[in-house]
Formats: structure tokens, C-alpha cells, sequence
């Protein structure tokens, strides 16, 4: 079996590379709490090329605008088809911006609708548990962002499945996972774990 | 004779009232109570003949020569006496008055109107659908069926597309399939009244109206594919419907014609130009513009957003939109984002507006500050870079050396001078040894296994070797003729440093996550929850070729038999399985094979090479490969 390859996504409009330090955050997570076979380094994957079809997970993320090209839609389409799954993270941190607004209104036309993810879902106990639903981040809790705390993430399902596609937050990870992952020592709880169970149930659900 | 007339004529009478009023109101229990009165009214009036007595009055009524010899003859108040003698002469009476022609012709009035009238019955039932006279007073449903002849042949629909599209209505004769789009309004018609006959679209129930003799039902077009279904007595017939979807527009912006950056302040007109097509018409069309300004770390992102250059397409199916910006009634600052896009509607009022969008053009403001640079995180100076800082350092300190040495008070001592240049001299050495690290490479820090271009090297070269003169006229406390060179070295590393600058962002650093050293070290304890079972993959493609199966196994029955009967509609109902539903492709090629086996069953042609190419297409050709695939290669 071929290791793990944390794939950021690269699309045309806005700026896909808002978190370059994620993909290295989650990667030393899965390594620390894991046995899956990881690869060290992270990569940055066009959604236009057919490349991306490689990696069971993309990783979507930034502050402006996301609307995908005719190619970047057929490929993701394609994606999502052969089950693939993408997690979109408004960097943003607010609500009704311009990439919550451009990002669910291109998965909604790209994959489908996006509704609630309950809280007692798959995704939020197949590795550490969750009974919350998703973990809050910083800028929810110190009031710095949109000072309103996000009670659901969003998802698109697989027809006929519970499996998601498009998992969709607006709680900003990208920021709060954003650091070197050496400084992780300093925190006193693990803020990646969340991470860890996205990875987690893109392999293995 | 006279009894067994009166059976007959009740059952006669019976029989034929409870046809009429069958064939009238189609209503089976209703017939047969009037029929069942019918008879036993019959029959009660015809009681009598049950009596001797009452046989030989009528009889003596009928035949007033008897002079009452048969009524005395049947009399058992005289049978004691002589009763012979009166038997003989009632039965030479008899004969005399001829009574059977009475009795026949008494046999023919009793039972003749009453199979007459069943006759009629009969060929009323027959030529007469059932209720018809309840359809002409429009009665309530009574159920029932006809007896008239299979009312679901021929049949004939008229199709009539949604009002958006102004396209005519269509009459289709015997359908099969009828394909039409979504939201039309189509009448399906058969002979005869429509009492009895059954029609369901998909689950539904459909309303079926007789009118002018014709039985009638109306429904549209729905939005997915399906059958339907209909009825009469032990006919049935199946009727695809395929929905047709009305494409979305689409629309090419053609201009602006690609991204690009201006500078502030933003002035001018952008021109927006954009090509709209639908596959029915355009209704409406406009450019959608959105401003996105600020940045993240200064209290994040904001948008607005505006549309210009609304225009009304009256159905056309292509359509040019033209329109202008004036970017300075939009209020740019540098580093705002004007995006644009066109955006088109069809006249879709059923399921609609189609909506289409073109790509998107972004337009940049560049900052004042930003014209030659987009730097934003600091870096280290490249080694040139520090090279010439420290080349002019040492340049204005031997200036400095010069301006003392000349100047007579206080004098400077030789020894000083000395020492002072010495020193230079060595700074010297030292940068030209930097130098030949970044050009020949090792060392820490150093840029060793980059390469350099040809005229990079040729300009440090140049430096390299200015420096060893400068650092040798140092090195005998020469300053003044060390400056020339000292000059000439500094000359070559700022053309140097200059050239290789580069403007781009600062490049996030490169983390390499050691896996081996991290590995299971984390604190934190995982609990994961029992998992779920998933999916069987393509479940759709499985079931759809279980169900062929079947269908194939029924149709190894006689033709015409029920199971024959029951493949072929389950034909029918995997075709419309493989239709393409609105936003999915479906599955073409199994539809259109699976058409050319109904159609060839139905006319008792040879379905097998039909039948063959859908299963070709379900199960696909048998495929040799090599490997296992990978995850999910293109």
C-alpha cells in the first residue's frame, strides 16, 4: 500500500497557498498519533490537472474568492466521483464572506448541495472522539474573528451513502493549525487532533 | 309447458335487464340486482302456472267449446264419481278444441318478448361500452369494466411545450415513448368512454375524463424519467416517459481577456464583453462585478458587489452583452480585487431560471509601494547582497584612511597607517574569500551548488579579482592606489547584487516533517467509535444487471404468455432506469439497446443482438489486466 500524501489544492482564483504551514502540522500529527504510512512532506496539486485524481484527500483553502475553472470543475466532479474527498476551509474566519459566499455556491454547483454535518457523525469519533461536534478554534473563542461560534460543519454526502465528499468549514483550521509543528510541545492540548480524524476517515470510510 | 315457459321467460328477463343496465352504468352489482328482480317478478307473475286448476280455467278461458269438461275433469271434488267417463269425454274435448296449438301459442307469448328482449340485451352489451350512459349524464365512478374491445390501442398523445420556449404543440401516434420537455402538458387520448380505464404517471394516480366519445388524460411532462401505466380490463400497456432537461446557458466573457494588474490610482473604463447561448432561448443576461478589499491580518476581508449592463433577450439562442466600468466611480484603493463575470438566464419558468456563468476576470490594484516589489516577508540578504555592504564599507573607510593620511594635523604615524590598512586589507581577503565561495561554492551559509549564470560569474570574477589588487595596496599601506580597485570591486558586486535581485514573495519555508523521530509520541489518547459498514460500490450498475437477468429468464416463456408479457415491461422499466435524470448523463447506450429489444420483441423480430449489446454495456467487455489499478488513477 502506497503511503499517505497530504495534497494541498492549487486553483486559479484566490490564494490557495493562505496556509502553508498546515499541511506540515497535520502530517507531524498523523505521524505522532497514528500508524498510518505518511509521507514527510506535503504537495501542492492543480485542481486542473488530472494529478489530483492521485490523492484520496485535497485540502482547500483561502481568503478570496474560489470559483473553479471549466477544467478544475470536470476534474473535481471526476474526483468526488471515484471517491475522492475534499475539506474546504474558509481561512476568513467570518461568515457570509467572499470565499464562504464564491466556495459553497461553486460545491453546490460542482458537487451538490452542502447541508449541516450532525454533530454525531462518523467523522467525530473514528479516532479521537468529538461528542461536540467540531472542535472550536481560537478566533471563534476570543471573539477576534466573527465572535460567533460555528455549531456545525458542513458536508456533502455521497448519494445513497452517509460518506461525505466535501467536508466545508467555516471555523478557519488553517489559522488555528497554521504553526510549526516543533511548536506543538507549547500547547497544552493538541489542537490538531481534529485533523488527525479528517485524515483518518478520508482513508478509511 | 306452460311452467317451464315461465322459467325461461324469467330467467330471459332476468338476463336481459341485468345486461342493460350493465351496459349502461357499468355498475356489475347494480346489474345483476335488477336482473335477479327482473326474473323473480317474472316468476311471481307467472306463479299460477304452477296450479292444475288454474291451467284448465285458463284453458277453458281460451277454449269456451270445452263447455267446462276439462275444469270438471281436474276437479277432485268429482274424481270419486265417475271420473272415467268424465276423463274421456274432457279428452275428446280436448281434441276437438285443439289445446295444444293454445298451450304453444300461450308458451311463445310467455317466453318469446323476454328472450327477444335478451337478445337485444346482448347485442346492446356488445356493440356498447360499458357506462356509456352513465359518461353522457357524468355519473359517479362506479367501477366496472368495459366489454367492448382493448380501449388502450390506438392511442395518440399531444404534446405541448412549456410557454417559455414558444415552440408548437406535437401529436405522437401510438407512443411508446413519449420524450419532451420537462413541465410540457400532454394529453393522451384512446377511443371509446374511459370508465374502467386505469392510468398511473410514476406513483401517481392520473384523472381519466371521457369526452366525445373518447376517453382522455392530462398530465405533465415530471422531471424525472418513468412509465406509464395503463389499463382497461386485462389490457395493459406501458408508456416510457423521457423528460427532456433544458440546458443551463452558458456564456464566454470575452473581455476582458485575461487578469491583469493596474496601478493606483485606478482610473479609466474596463470594457466587459460576453457571448450567451441556451440551447431554447436567453431571457436576461448581466455582468456581476465583486470588490474584495483588505487583507487578513488587518482585520480580514471585505466584498461588494454590483451588476451593470442588464440586457432582455426575447428567447434568442445567442445573445452579446456589452457594458462598461468606470473604475473610478468604483472607488479602488491599491491592493483591492475587481473580479467580473457575465452572467445569463434562460426563460426556464418550469424548473428554472437556467442559470449560466462565465470564468472570471480579476482586476489588481497595485499599491504605490508595490510597483517593483511584492517582497512582504523578510529574508536574509543574498551573499552578494552582503558582499557589496561590506566592499562599501570597506571603500568609505579607506576614503576615510586617505582624508587622514593627507591631513597634517595631527599627523598620522606610519605605524598607525599601517595598521589601519593592514586591517582593510584583510577585510579585503576575507570578502574576496566569500566571493569565491559563492563562486566555486563550500563553506557554511555559503551558496555553494547554486548556479551561476555566465555573466554573474564574469561580474564577480571581475570583483574577485579587483579585491586581491586592493587587498595587496593595503596590505603595504598604499590606500590610494588600493581605492581603485576597492571601486572597480564594488562596481561589479552592485551590478551583481542588482541583477539577481529578485521580486517575489517571501517563499514559505520548506518543513520536512521526520517522521521516524515523531512517531506514536503523541500525548493525547485516541477513542475512536465502532465503524460503520459502507457501501457496496456501484450498487446501480449491479442491480441493473440482476434485473436484465430476469427480464432475459421471463422471455424464454411463449410469446404472448404473462411471462413474456412481464419481461418485456421489465425491459421497459430498466430503459427507464438508464434515462438521464436532471444532472446526470444516465446511461445512453443501455437505453437506446434496450429500446431496440422492446421494439423488436413487440414485433416479433429477433431481439437478440439488442439484448446482447445491453448486457455488453452493463456488464461490460471482459478486460485483461496486468496490475491491480491504483487508488484512482486518471
Amino acid at each position: 500500500m502506497s503511503e499517505f500524501v497530504f495534497a494541498t489544492a492549487k486553483y486559479d482564483s484566490g490564494d490557495w497557498d493562505a496556509s502553508p504551514l498546515v499541511p506540515a502540522n497535520i502530517i507531524d500529527s498523523v505521524a505522532r498519533y497514528t500508524e498510518i504510512d505518511v509521507a514527510p512532506q506535503g504537495v501542492v496539486v492543480p485542481l486542473s490537472s488530472a494529478e489530483m485524481l492521485e490523492y484520496p484527500l485535497l485540502y482547500v483553502t483561502g481568503h478570496l474568492p474560489l470559483r473553479f475553472t471549466d477544467a478544475e470543475r470536470r476534474n473535481v466532479q471526476k474526483y468526488l466521483d471515484r471517491g475522492g474527498m475534499m475539506f474546504v476551509d474558509d481561512h476568513n474566519h467570518d461568515i457570509k464572506g467572499v470565499f464562504h459566499k464564491t466556495a459553497t455556491e461553486e460545491i453546490t454547483r460542482t458537487a451538490g448541495r452542502l447541508v449541516d454535518l450532525p454533530n454525531a457523525h462518523e467523522l467525530y469519533t473514528c479516532f479521537f472522539k468529538f461528542p461536540d461536534g467540531p472542535p472550536n478554534t481560537s478566533h471563534e473563542l476570543n471573539g477576534w474573528g466573527d465572535n460567533l461560534i460555528h455549531s456545525h460543519l458542513q458536508a456533502v454526502t455521497r448519494a445513497g451513502s452517509n460518506r461525505i465528499e466535501v467536508l466545508y468549514s467555516s471555523k478557519d483550521y488553517s489559522s488555528e493549525w497554521g504553526y510549526h509543528p516543533d511548536s506543538k510541545r507549547f500547547n497544552q492540548v493538541d489542537n490538531t487532533k481534529f485533523g488527525v480524524n479528517i485524515i483518518v476517515y478520508a482513508l478509511t470510510r | 309447458m306452460l311452467g317451464g315457459a315461465v322459467v325461461v321467460a324469467a330467467l330471459s328477463w332476468g338476463a336481459a335487464a341485468a345486461l342493460l343496465i350493465y351496459s349502461m352504468t357499468g355498475w356489475a352489482p347494480g346489474a345483476i340486482g335488477c336482473g335477479v328482480a327482473a326474473a323473480a317478478a317474472a316468476l311471481w307473475r307467472g306463479r299460477h302456472a304452477r296450479s292444475t286448476q288454474r291451467v284448465a280455467l285458463w284453458i277453458e278461458e281460451h277454449a269456451p267449446a270445452l263447455q267446462y269438461a276439462l275444469v270438471t275433469a281436474v276437479d277432485p271434488r268429482y274424481a270419486g264419481d265417475d271420473g272415467g267417463a268424465r276423463t274421456e269425454a274432457a279428452e275428446r274435448a280436448l281434441a276437438e278444441a285443439r289445446v295444444d296449438t293454445l298451450v304453444r301459442r300461450g308458451v311463445v307469448r310467455a317466453a318469446g318478448p323476454a328472450l327477444l328482449a335478451l337478445g337485444v340485451a346482448l347485442v346492446l352489451t356488445v356493440l356498447v361500452p360499458a357506462g356509456v350512459l352513465r359518461a353522457r349524464l357524468g355519473g359517479a365512478s362506479l367501477g366496472g369494466s368495459a366489454v367492448a374491445g382493448n380501449r388502450l390501442t390506438p392511442l395518440r398523445a399531444r404534446v405541448t411545450p412549456p410557454a417559455y420556449t414558444r415552440w408548437p404543440a406535437r401529436e405522437i401516434a401510438e407512443p411508446s415513448t413519449i420524450a419532451a420537455l420537462v413541465g410540457s402538458q400532454i394529453v393522451l387520448e384512446g377511443r371509446h368512454d374511459g370508465v374502467g380505464v386505469r392510468v398511473t404517471v410514476g406513483d401517481d394516480s392520473a384523472r381519466v375524463v371521457s369526452r366525445d366519445g373518447r376517453w382522455q388524460v392530462a398530465f405533465s411532462m415530471p422531471a424525472t424519467p418513468g412509465a406509464m401505466r395503463l389499463g382497461d380490463r386485462q389490457y395493459a400497456r406501458l408508456i416510457v416517459l423521457q423528460p427532456v432537461a433544458d440546458a443551463p446557458p452558458t456564456v464566454v466573457l470575452t473581455a476582458p481577456v485575461r487578469d491583469t494588474t493596474i496601478r493606483e490610482p485606478a482610473t479609466g473604463v474596463l470594457t466587459l464583453a460576453a457571448e450567451g447561448m441556451d440551447d431554447i432561448g436567453l431571457a436576461e443576461g448581466y455582468f456581476e462585478y465583486l470588490i474584495t478589499s483588505g487583507e487578513e491580518d488587518a482585520g480580514g476581508v471585505q466584498g461588494r458587489e454590483g451588476r451593470v449592463g442588464r440586457v432582455a433577450f426575447d428567447n434568442t439562442k445567442t445573445g452579446t452583452m456589452r457594458a462598461s466600468l468606470q473604475l473610478d466611480a468604483l472607488g479602488l484603493k491599491g491592493g483591492d480585487l475587481l473580479s467580473v463575470r457575465a452572467v445569463v438566464f434562460d426563460g426556464n419558468t418550469v424548473n428554472g431560471p437556467g442559470k449560466g456563468v462565465s470564468e472570471t476576470r480579476t482586476i489588481r490594484v497595485a499599491t504605490k509601494q508595490e510597483y517593483d516589489s511584492l517582497a512582504v516577508n523578510a529574508a536574509p540578504p543574498q551573499g552578494v547582497d552582503s558582499a557589496y555592504m561590506s566592499q562599501l564599507m570597506i571603500v568609505l573607510a579607506t576614503k576615510a584612511l586617505i582624508k587622514r593620511e593627507h591631513i597634517k594635523r595631527p599627523p598620522l604615524s606610519r605605524d598607525t597607517l599601517v595598521y589601519i590598512s593592514t586591517r582593510l586589507g584583510n577585510k579585503e581577503h576575507t570578502l574576496g574569500q566569500k566571493i569565491a565561495t559563492i563562486l566555486y561554492g563550500g563553506g557554511e551559509g555559503s551558496e555553494g551548488g547554486e548556479v551561476i549564470p555566465d555573466w554573474e560569474r564574469a561580474l564577480l570574477d571581475t570583483a574577485a579579482q579587483a579585491l586581491v589588487d586592493a587587498e595587496t595596496d593595503l596590505d603595504i599601506a598604499q590606500p590610494d592606489t588600493a581605492l581603485g580597485p576597492e571601486l572597480v570591486a564594488l562596481r561589479a558586486l552592485d551590478k551583481a547584487r542588482k541583477a539577481k535581485r529578485l521580486y517575489l514573495r517571501g517563499a514559505p519555508p520548506a518543513i520536512v516533517v521526520n517522521i521516524g523521530r515523531v512517531r506514536m509520541t503523541g500525548t493525547e489518547k485516541p477513542d475512536a467509535g465502532p465503524r460503520t459498514s459502507g457501501t457496496v460500490p456501484d450498487t446501480l450498475r449491479a442491480n441493473m444487471a440482476s434485473r436484465f437477468a430476469a427480464a432475459v429468464r421471463w422471455l424464454r416463456a411463449p410469446r404472448g404468455s404473462i411471462a413474456w408479457t412481464a419481461g418485456v415491461d421489465s425491459l421497459t422499466m430498466l430503459r427507464v432506469t438508464a434515462l438521464p435524470r436532471v444532472g446526470t448523463t444516465g446511461n445512453l447506450p443501455l437505453a437506446e439497446a434496450l429500446n431496440d429489444a422492446v421494439v423488436a420483441l413487440n414485433a416479433g423480430a429477433d431481439a437478440t443482438p439488442a439484448l446482447v449489446r445491453a448486457r455488453r454495456v452493463i456488464t461490460g467487455a471482459p478486460t485483461a489486466t496486468g496490475t491491480l489499478p491504483s487508488w484512482g488513477g486518471p
